[in-house]
């Protein structure tokens, strides 16, 4: 009787357009793994996802989310950059690669003559944003100096912003390091900050994404 | 007189509420589930350790529209299919597109009207990508409920379900 019932109740359930439907549900969700689970493979190297285009060749931690951002402005030069994230984390990876029209326009347009004006015209900038929702931020420069990057030497500074932002009522700092350097009349900048925890825990992996950095000439 | 299952007949005006109705379930789930699966996509990414491919966009939104097609657009098209299926008898051949063109509409409307997003190439291509998926799971949602009364052999009395006696 109850096999009976099974039975039929298994007959009413798969008839073709269930069937149909499930294998459509099920095949574009495979595929659409199939596709990401492809772009990974073919991209990997050890821990790191490699990414390369006309521009920059680097890797980036495989599990971390990243987004491209690729701008032209017909009178101002083309810019490439790339943010990444640690989504367990509150910490990032910013890099901006701009052409030589792009770099004299931004130079030009912040009065700026050479790497380490950029750094701390940037460092300026971004105090002067966070001010704008903590009134009481501070900014401590912690440490000024340079640093070899693809054979090119790269000005950085590390520093914190104090009472940057509010976790929970509770004033919390910021820490960044800024670096940038010139390629064949080419800026790059690369930015790393975040939580001042994360920041010094992850900050091995902000090296690692340095050494591996080539800018394509 | 009785009408057949699918066949063309006159149409009643509970017939199109039942089928408004079924374009509302169609349209209430994909804008449900649709914001759960485009911010839940990532998370699985990261759980499967995958989290990286995000950065290779081209791919990542052919990945991601393939996901959204399959877990949104056909399943809620199946439910205001099934929905519409079991509610109207005749004409189901072409009712059954209605509940995927008030979907469809539906969520240009939101999208164009309520979040003022502008109308791009892509956003076309999800719209029809939306419709495709609607009306393939709305066809395969009223077929999966009539699908007892399709499989009667022809000239045998028809299901109940389907015999309509019109109003003189």
């Amino acid at each position: 009787m109850s096999l009976r019932f099974n039975l039929q109740l298994l007959r009413s359930v798969f008839i073709p357009p269930i069937i149909l439907i499930l294998i459509l549900i099920s095949g574009s969700l495979l595929v659409s793994i199939g596709i990401l689970y492809y772009e990974q493979t073919s991209h990997i190297k050890g821990e790191l996802l490699w990414f390369e285009n006309q521009y920059v060749e680097f890797g980036f931690p495989k599990n971390w989310y990243g987004t491209p951002l690729e701008y032209s402005i017909p009178s101002s030069g083309k810019t490439f950059s790339a943010v990444f994230t640690d989504p367990e984390k509150v910490i990032y990876i910013g890099l901006s690669v701009f052409d030589e029209a792009a770099t004299d326009t931004f130079l030009n347009n912040s009065n700026l003559t050479d790497a380490r004006s950029v750094v701390n015209y940037e460092a300026n900038m971004t105090y002067y944003e966070i001010l704008k929702s903590s009134s009481n931020a501070t900014l401590v420069f912690l440490e000024n100096s340079t640093k070899t990057v693809s054979g090119h030497e790269a000005v950085y500074s590390i520093y914190k912003i104090l009472n940057g932002y509010t976790e929970n009522n509770v004033a919390k700092n910021i820490s960044y390091m800024m670096l940038s350097y010139f390629d064949n009349q080419r800026l790059v900048q690369i930015a790393f900050w975040g939580s001042e925890e994360d920041f010094d825990s992850t900050f091995q992996v902000m090296e690692t994404f340095i050494t591996n950095l080539m800018v394509k000439t | 007189m009785s009408i057949e299952p699918f066949k063309r007949g006159p149409i009643e005006r509970m017939e199109l509420v039942h089928t408004a109705i079924g374009g509302a379930i169609c349209f209430g789930i994909t804008l449900l589930v649709l914001d759960i699966v485009y911010n839940g996509l990532p998370y699985l990414l990261h759980s499967l350790g995958m989290a990286g491919v995000t950065f290779f966009m081209d791919y990542y939104l052919i990945a991601r529209a393939l996901f959204i097609f399959g877990l949104v657009y056909l399943t809620s098209g199946f439910c205001g299919g099934v929905y519409t299926g079991y509610n109207v008898y005749a004409n189901l051949k072409i009712i059954l597109f209605i509940p995927a063109t008030i979907s469809a509409v539906g969520y240009i409307s939101v999208i164009v009207l309520i979040a003022n997003y502008p109308i791009t190439f892509e956003f076309i291509s999800l719209v029809i990508l939306q419709f495709i998926g609607n009306t393939l799971g709305s066809f395969l949602g009223g077929y999966a409920i009539n699908w007892k009364y399709l499989k009667e052999e022809p000239g045998t009395e028809t299901s109940e379900k389907f015999t309509l006696e019109t109003r003189k």
